[in-house]
This record gives C-alpha cells, sequence and structure tokens, in this order.
C-alpha cells in the first residue's frame, strides 16, 4: 500500500522535535515528501533527516505531486495566506499549525478556500483529537450543558527538556527577547501571547464548556513566564486558566470540568514526548469511569484524521466554521486578558 | 508517637466536655471516643471545655467564655462579622480561656506536620493556589481556603474577591510578593476535593485533602530536583487535631496553630455581603 507524502511549510522546532518523530511512527499511512523552509540550509539538513527532497518556497513545495497533505508551521503571520494557497493548489488535506491565523478574518479567508476548493484543512489542536478525550466524550452525557466550573492547567519544564528527548534539533532556536513588563502594553501583550502560545492548547477544550465568555475577571502574568486568567460567561459558569513554565521538572498537563451531574478530568501527556494518550476520567454520583491511556497521542490521532480526510474515508471531526469560531474565543479572549492587565494587572 | 496517645503518668481524670447541640452528634463522639484518657462529653457536672458550633456561634461563645471554662472548641465557624469575632477574641483573651478554632485544612494534621517547610516554598513560589470542590456553601468553603493559606503562606497583604455565589467563588490575593489565587466550585456529585498547590521555580508542593469528615489522609507530595517525594500519611481528622489542640491548650496552656485571632484577621478580608454567610 503506497503512503501519503506530507510536505512541511516551515522547518522548524515545532517540526524537527514533534511531526517528523510522530510521523516516522506512523510510516504504514504517511511519509515526509518535501520539507520547504525560508532558509535552505535547515530545509536541506531537516529534509536530509528522512529522504525528502527540499525547497525555500512555498510555490515549490505547492509544485511538487508527491506532496498530498500540508502541514503549515510557519510563522502565525503566514498561515493564512498558505493555507488558502495549499487549498487552491488541490492539495488532498491541510494541517494548520496553532493558531489558525492571527485574525478571525484571515481564518474565514481559510475556512472560505476550504469549502470552495473541498480540501479539507484542519487546526493542529492535538487534544482535540486525544483518543482519552473523545473516548470520554461519549460519556460525559449533558455535561457541556451543565458546566459549572472549568480548569486548565498547563505546568511545564523548558520545552528543550523535552525536545531533546524527541529530536537532535538541526539549530536552536533564538530565545525571545526581554520584555520591559512595567510597561502596561507590554503587560498586555505578554499575556495575549502567553493564551494565544500556550493556553491555546486547551482552548477548544474550554469553548466547549464555556462557549461564551462575557467577561475576564483577572489576569495575572507568572514568574519567569505563565498566566493566571479567569473568566466567566453571561449564564455564571467560570474557568480558570493557569499555565506556567520554570525550571521544574513535574509537567502537569489537566483540564477539568464540574458540573450538576458529572465531573470530567482529562491528564494530558506533555507535547514532543510520545507518551501516548491523556487519561480520562468521567465521574457521577454512582460511577467513576476511566479511559486511556492508548498508545496514540493527539499528534497521532490528528495524523491518522488527515490520512483518513486525504484519503476520503472519514469526514472533518472540525467544520471549518468551527475552526474559526476557536480562533475567535482564543483571541477575543487574549484581548481581554490583556485590557484587564493593562488596567489592573500588575507582573510580578 | 502518634498523636493522642497518653502521656505515661496518666491525668487523673478525662477533662469533661460539653457540646452544643449542633456538635452533639455521631460524628463529634467518634471523635471524642478515640481520646477517652483525655476528654469526655459529660455536661452532668462541672465542664472543663465547651464545644460551640452551628450557625449563630458568635453568641453561645460569649455565654460559654462568661463560664470560664479551661477552654473552647469552635468548630467550622461560620463567617460572622470581623468586629465581633475580634471582641470575642478579647474577651476571651481576657477571661484567659483559649479558643482552639477547628478548621479543616489548616489544622489537618498534614499541614501542620510540614508547615515551616511550606512556608519557606511558598515564598519563593510563582504562585500559590487553592481550589476546592465541595458540597458545603461556598463563602464557607472560602474561609477555610483562607485559614488554610495563612497557616501554610502567612498572612494575606489583600484580597480581592471576583465571584462570591451560590454556585462557588474565586479571588486573589498577595502574600508578600507572591500571588495567590482561591477558587471553588460548589459539587453534588459526592467527592471533596481541595488542593493547595505551589507553582515555582523551586521546590513545588502539593496537598491534596479528602472530606473531612472521615481520617482518608491528605496526600502531601514535595517535589524539587531530586523528584517527587510522597510524605508520611496520617490518618487523622482535622477535627480530632482540634480536640488535640483543645486539650493542650486546657491542661497546659499550648498555643493552638488556629485560634479567634486567625479567623477575625480572615473574616476582615471577607466582602461584607458574605459575613451572613
Amino acid at each position: 500500500m503506497s503512503t501519503l507524502g506530507v510536505g512541511f511549510i516551515g522547518a522548524g522546532p515545532v517540526t524537527q522535535a514533534i511531526h517528523l518523530p510522530h510521523l516516522a511512527g506512523l510510516s504504514d499511512r504517511l511519509h515526509i515528501a518535501h520539507v520547504m523552509d525560508v532558509d535552505p540550509g535547515t530545509a536541506a539538513a531537516v529534509a536530509a533527516r528522512c529522504g525528502a527532497r527540499h525547497s525555500s518556497s512555498v510555490e515549490e513545495l505547492l509544485a511538487d505531486d508527491g506532496v498530498d497533505v500540508v502541514a503549515i508551521c510557519s510563522p502565525h503571520a503566514f498561515h493564512a495566506e498558505q493555507a488558502v494557497a495549499c487549498a487552491r493548489a488541490g492539495k488532498k488535506a491541510v494541517l494548520v499549525e496553532k493558531p489558525f491565523a492571527t485574525t478571525t478574518a484571515d481564518a474565514e479567508r481559510i475556512a472560505e478556500a476550504s469549502v470552495e476548493t473541498g480540501v479539507p484543512v484542519i487546526v493542529g489542536a492535538m487534544h482535540t483529537y486525544d483518543p482519552a478525550h473523545l473516548a470520554a466524550e461519549e460519556h460525559w452525557g449533558d455535561l457541556p450543558d451543565t458546566a459549572r466550573h472549568i480548569r486548565s492547567v498547563i505546568q511545564l519544564p523548558p520545552n528543550a527538556r523535552y525536545e531533546a528527548l524527541a529530536t537532535q534539533l538541526h539549530s536552536l532556536p533564538q530565545p525571545p527577547p526581554q520584555r520591559d513588563l512595567s510597561d502596561p502594553a507590554a503587560r498586555a501583550a505578554a499575556i495575549s501571547g502567553s493564551l494565544l502560545g500556550l493556553a491555546i492548547h486547551n482552548l477548544p477544550l474550554v469553548r466547549r464548556f464555556l462557549p461564551h465568555v462575557e467577561a475576564v475577571d483577572t489576569a495575572l502574568l507568572l514568574r519567569p513566564f505563565g498566566y493566571r486568567v479567569t473568566l466567566h460567561g453571561p449564564d455564571g459558569r467560570t474557568a480558570e486558566l493557569i499555565g506556567h513554565i520554570g525550571t521544574a521538572w513535574r509537567p502537569e498537563w489537566t483540564f477539568e470540568v464540574w458540573g450538576a451531574h458529572s465531573e470530567l478530568r482529562l491528564d494530558f501527556t506533555p507535547s514532543y514526548v510520545r507518551a501516548g494518550s491523556a487519561e480520562a476520567t468521567v465521574r457521577t454520583p454512582d460511577r467513576t469511569l476511566r479511559f486511556g491511556p492508548y498508545q496514540h497521542n493527539g499528534y497521532d490521532a490528528e495524523w491518522l484524521h488527515l490520512a483518513d480526510l486525504a484519503d476520503g474515508t472519514a469526514p472533518p471531526r472540525h467544520t471549518p466554521g468551527e475552526l474559526v469560531a476557536d480562533l475567535r474565543y482564543a483571541t477575543g479572549l487574549a484581548a481581554l486578558a490583556g485590557t484587564v492587565l493593562r488596567q489592573q494587572g500588575v507582573a510580578t | 508517637m502518634t498523636p493522642g496517645t497518653p502521656p505515661t503518668t496518666p491525668a487523673s481524670r478525662p477533662l469533661t466536655v460539653a457540646l452544643d447541640k449542633a456538635l452533639d452528634t455521631p460524628f463529634t463522639h467518634g471523635t471524642l471516643a478515640s481520646l477517652p484518657e483525655w476528654l469526655r462529653a459529660d455536661d452532668t457536672c462541672d465542664v472543663d471545655i465547651r464545644a460551640i458550633g452551628g450557625p449563630a456561634w458568635t453568641g453561645r461563645l460569649h455565654r460559654a467564655l462568661a463560664l470560664r471554662p479551661r477552654a473552647v472548641l469552635l468548630s467550622r465557624p461560620t463567617p460572622a462579622p470581623p468586629e465581633t469575632v475580634k471582641e470575642l477574641a478579647a474577651l476571651a483573651d481576657a477571661a484567659q480561656v483559649p479558643v482552639v478554632v477547628d478548621t479543616p485544612w489548616a489544622l489537618h494534621p498534614a499541614t501542620t506536620d510540614v508547615v515551616p517547610a511550606l512556608r519557606a516554598a511558598a515564598a519563593q513560589a510563582a504562585l500559590i493556589e487553592v481550589f476546592t470542590a465541595a458540597d458545603v456553601p461556598p463563602a464557607h468553603a472560602f474561609l477555610d481556603q483562607l485559614a488554610l493559606v495563612r497557616a501554610t503562606a502567612g498572612a494575606l497583604d489583600s484580597l480581592r474577591v471576583t465571584r462570591l455565589d451560590a454556585r462557588g467563588h474565586g479571588g486573589s490575593a498577595q502574600c508578600g510578593s507572591v500571588p495567590v489565587s482561591f477558587s471553588g466550585c460548589r459539587s453534588g456529585i459526592g467527592t471533596t476535593d481541595t488542593r493547595l498547590v505551589l507553582r515555582g521555580a523551586g521546590e513545588q508542593w502539593r496537598l491534596d485533602f479528602a472530606a473531612p469528615s472521615s481520617a482518608r489522609p491528605a496526600t502531601v507530595v514535595r517535589i524539587d530536583a531530586d523528584g517527587e517525594h510522597l510524605l508520611p500519611t496520617r490518618y487523622e481528622t482535622a477535627h480530632r487535631a482540634a480536640w488535640r489542640h483543645t486539650h493542650a491548650a486546657a491542661t497546659s496552656g499550648t498555643a493552638a496553630p488556629s485560634t479567634l485571632h486567625h479567623l477575625a484577621a480572615d473574616l476582615a478580608l471577607f466582602p461584607v455581603e458574605a459575613l451572613s454567610a
């Protein structure tokens, strides 16, 4: 059986440390056909690792008939233009890494191109594909309707610790510049960036249980990198989002919901390391159901879904409209948190 | 020595205890039965210790102090005006009657065992967070959380309450330079879940408490560069620990870790509308 060819736009750390190892583990369905990066040296070096062709332009990648599926792992600002180009080029499926786009208008452009061309486009929100999450979804009943409180906690060591276990990076990324957080505008930008960079992994799940944000109540930046944000919806349901990247080794990546009749807990494995799916628990007064861990994590499941989409054997799990709504939710939340922090927050 | 083990030279007699109606329950009886050499429910003679609990407790505490017992145990006080509690604290001091405030997390043996280490770690934390999901009024859960943070991290500089209604509570505070977050959700699923978590670059701590009505131990984990260390389990409720502290206060004048002064300070942070909850 032939396998589907994948082309990468952008060959940075996420491509090298997350996608390439995961695809290698799915070699019965997918292979890497083409690696494009604006840095020709990076493109060549990364392509050489997997026997793929390489280039430094999107046009060359799209002209490669061996590329069935495109993964867009470029800087966020280029996602929309590149995703639309992939759909127009008639590729079989497109993966856009988080965030889908930088504006809702751009996200809508991608969605329109997907609908017009029939080329399925998905976002790399891996936890929405996690097998334990999906198994729990089958059993959580009316929890999305009765949810009262949501907690999303992402605590991680520095990325380098897990990147080093996942691959040997071709080149180390530049650390982000130091910001002057005494400046209210810088604080607002920092919280917005933290939410769109880290919290966004769980935001599609948060939206599922708190679909409308009425207000952000508190926003706080944590040392050395992180956030705590609380919010509520018009019906009084609440959420707290905590993210922290420090030097401690112990990770925690949890998502919990308390509802009127049941509770949900998801314990995800960290990104980069291929440690299987989340473990999910659905608890009611009468019983506790547990799901996972399963062999495949969310990235594996995401790629297998892409393969099914490209083969035409499965419908998209999320419609383009839902992906746009997810982005609108994330950017709206980030803007609200930025406003709160600009007005009252103090970096600590 | 296991807490509650009587001294080799036993006391001449157990201290007599008079229970408020709200505390005259099988749960209290079962607890007192675990300290039979020290305490005995008996209000037919001179009462050594008076136990106050339930709603409208301030008036009954006032009357109990007037009787000059050797000590008072105030169990799970509901929110009350801080001025009233301060007056009661002053009255107790003047009467030289120690009052031990029974609170489920601050007095839990798992907490009191590690207070010095927790305080040191808390000062270095990037965030101290406490969360409760339980089927108790949110104002009560919030007050219990304040006591826990006061015991483990120190006095709070301020408290901003962002939510306190029938479904839950939320707030944020500063303990020195360290941010503290409070949150809770009233949950009727049947589980009780209170967590204190210190997140930061140095030592991290996580305390997970089970329902206070049983001696199911809290899980206390310290995380440092060498690994994740599970501290010894303690199969004792905070309620029994409160009785031990009360006995110690009555017999040897030992200061309790949770007093009316602490309660008044916590209530002073509370929003006025929650004080009658």
